[in-house]
């Protein structure tokens, strides 16, 4: 298959501060700095990793919600940067965005018809009455009552709200969806049902997934290929098989060590890679290796040169002067300290 | 999908074509099952609007609805008082009974220093009351929302261009300004208008302007800019029915405000102009016989002050009721 979103080197830093003089010679946040990936039509990316990593700014330049700093998007052989007014317009009917706050992503004083059939009235698509007819479709694509069109956002849980952002997400048809941590403000159980149902739904209407989240075992189900971020890189990247099994870079290895192991035998005995330090601040990234900060097998190049993206294995690339497969040496890790935090 | 190919695929085309003919059983009761209980026993309800929710909410308020069957009997009382007045009370520029007469059951409200009826003029006086109200604050609302609207959605330099003029007026003293103004627009009910609706747009600006800013936070702003929609589309459909309910409270309110300020401006001679009655000129013209005739400060003061008693019960009622999330 085809490659249908391609980014080349996306950038983009934010101002400290606000004003015309000051944003220019403020400090700049590095949200996401200088990250390359493609996504195949019909698979899904995961995209990983802690909070402020850049995941999320990454998503919202990918529909220019934000205005990339620097880099190229191209789906489907469009440089997506360069859109203005209709070109835009179309751009925005095939790729759509499920929002990760299911309460603050719905208009509290819109009825659930109004919300689905909105993004089909903003491109003028068909009669109010075919619309409301696509909208009970719709309800009923993703498991609601239909009978509730006429309905207010904070009459359903969050889960129901969620299968209604993602029926707004579908109303147009789109190619492409990015998937803002959709199941990371959900119950654990509800969890699973949502992702089941954004899994049933690619299958249903062949969609291209970019799917954020910080959980691993929540990407784990629902990507073919992932990619690990850290402080506005990427970091590895590769089929989702190749990733978990054979992790090549710390950050990662420490990640996967952090998910817990369902057998209270084997959680208790097996080694656990654990992070030193906060995530540094992303205004001032290291030198070199952002992660040589905290990376347990950090040398002398880790502090000023910085590691490309480099294949490892067949499809799965790892941004280490080190990389090599699990499990790496534990030798450099300070025993006894507190955990990391479960990513 | 090609392109192309998505574009021939219109709504009417609906979602058959990629699913399959006998729906999908198995799934739909993984995932519908443990959270819609009973969704089949809530049947269809009618389409609610927004007002639709929040009168029946208001209506379970009492404070909200004494203020509101007291404003509503004024505005009866001033709009028809052509029709009975003057056939049950004298005109309210007639002069020709006693000076002073005390209440009585041919004077209700007794008489004034030259003879005329005090009940007619409390009901003629409503008038200049209320329309200064509804349109000084009128103008207040369509100048701050405006400017208000532009200043919170857009930002940036016009933002602060808008809000530091509104600082400037806030700089002056209000009663001070609202004179300095008709002393330039000359006295008389229209220029009262102008004047208190000119002043009273900072305030509306600046509430309306905080209310965007936070609702403009909100991803489903964002959601609507992803999906292509303009940005009036997005200030009228999403921004503004979420921030407005702060501007209607206040703007109730403030027609209490106006009501006060055209009456001390009457009462210092530079709004309604004798003979016309107006609450604020009566207490004006009884100031030196408050003792000897108290009626005749009494009714028009009470006229103000339950007038304006009942605009702010109501605007604290609507506040409440126009709370989606709160339960009814």
């Amino acid at each position: 298959m085809g490659d249908l979103l391609r980014v080349e080197g996306l950038v983009k830093y934010f101002s400290t501060d606000q004003g015309l003089i000051a944003s220019r010679l403020s400090k700049k946040v590095h949200a996401v700095d200088g990250i390359s990936f493609t996504v195949r039509s019909g698979e899904t990316l995961g995209l990983v990793g802690e909070s402020g990593c850049g995941k999320s700014t990454t998503g919202r330049c990918l529909i220019r919600l934000l205005e990339p700093t620097a880099g190229t998007i191209d789906f489907d052989g469009i440089d997506v940067r360069a859109l203005k007014g209709r070109a835009l317009q179309e751009f925005r009917r095939d790729v759509q965005f499920i929002f990760q706050d299911p309460y603050a992503s719905l208009n509290p004083r819109m009825t659930i018809g109004e919300i689905v059939t909105e993004p089909l009235a903003v491109h003028r698509l068909g009669t109010p009455q075919e619309r409301r007819a696509r909208a009970k479709e719709l309800l009923d694509v993703v498991g609601l009552n239909p009978e509730h069109i006429n309905r207010y956002p904070h009459e359903f849980s969050g889960g129901q709200r969620q299968r209604i952002g993602i029926a707004r997400s579908l109303a147009l048809k789109p190619r492409l969806v990015i998937c803002d941590e959709p199941v990371s403000a959900l119950d654990v159980s509800i969890q699973a049902q949502v992702i089941n149902l954004l899994d049933d739904l690619q299958d249903q209407f062949g969609l291209t997934y970019v799917f954020i989240a910080h959980d691993l075992s929540v990407v784990r189900h629902i990507s073919d290929r992932v990619a690990v971020m850290y402080l506005g890189k990427i970091v590895e990247v590769g089929g989702w098989q190749g990733l978990y099994d054979e992790p090549h870079h710390p950050y990662t290895q420490s990640l996967l060590s952090a998910v817990p192991v369902p057998d209270p035998a084997k959680q208790r005995t097996r080694e656990r890679i654990i992070l030193q330090g906060d995530v540094p601040s992303p205004i001032d990234p290291p030198n070199g290796c952002r992660f040589h900060t905290r990376c347990p097998i950090a040398q002398d190049i880790c502090h000023h040169q910085e590691p490309e993206l480099r294949q490892v294995a067949p499809d799965h690339e790892a941004a280490c002067h080190f990389a090599k497969p699990f499990p790496i040496e534990l030798a450099a890790v300070a025993p006894g300290t507190e955990a990391a935090d479960a990513v | 999908m090609t392109r192309e190919d998505k574009k021939l695929h219109d709504v009417q085309s609906g979602m058959e074509g990629p699913r399959d003919a006998g729906g999908h059983p198995t799934k739909d009761e993984r995932v519908v099952g443990p959270i819609l209980p009973g969704a089949g026993e809530v049947a269809a309800r009618p389409a609610r609007t927004l007002w639709g929710d929040a009168f029946t909410r208001l209506r379970k308020n009492k404070l909200a609805i004494i203020g509101l069957v007291w404003v509503t009997i004024v505005i009866a009382l001033a709009l028809s008082a052509d029709l009975w007045v003057p056939r049950f009370f004298a005109e309210p520029t007639f002069t020709g009974f006693g000076s002073l007469e005390a209440p009585s059951a041919q004077h209700p409200f007794g008489t004034d220093r030259i003879g005329r009826d005090v009940f007619s003029r409390v009901v003629y006086g409503s008038r200049p009351s209320l329309s200064v109200g509804v349109l000084a604050v009128s103008i207040s609302l369509a100048l701050g929302l405006i400017l208000g609207a532009l200043s919170g959605y857009y930002g940036g330099v016009l933002d602060a261009f808008i809000m530091r003029t509104a600082d400037v007026f806030f700089a002056f003293p209000y009663m001070l300004f609202t004179i300095a103004l008709l002393a330039v627009l000359g006295p008389g009910l229209q220029n009262v208008f102008i004047a208190i609706g000119i002043l009273g747009w900072p305030s509306i600006a600046r509430v309306f302007r905080s209310s965007i800013l936070s609702v403009k936070e909100n991803e489903y702003v964002d959601a609507a800019r992803a999906m292509g929609a303009s940005d009036l589309r997005i200030m009228f459909r999403h921004i503004m029915p979420n921030a407005i309910a702060p501007i209607i409270v206040y703007g109730t309110m403030s027609i209490g405000g106006a009501i006060i300020t055209e009456a001390a401006l009457s009462y210092l001679g530079m709004g309604v102009q004798a003979p016309t009655p107006s609450w604020g000129s009566m207490l004006s013209e009884a100031k030196a016989l408050m003792i000897p005739a108290p009626w005749l400060t009494i009714w028009p003061g009470f006229a103000i002050l339950t007038t304006v008693l009942a605009f702010v019960l109501m605007g604290d009622g609507m506040r409440d009721a126009l709370d989606v999330k709160m339960k009814d």
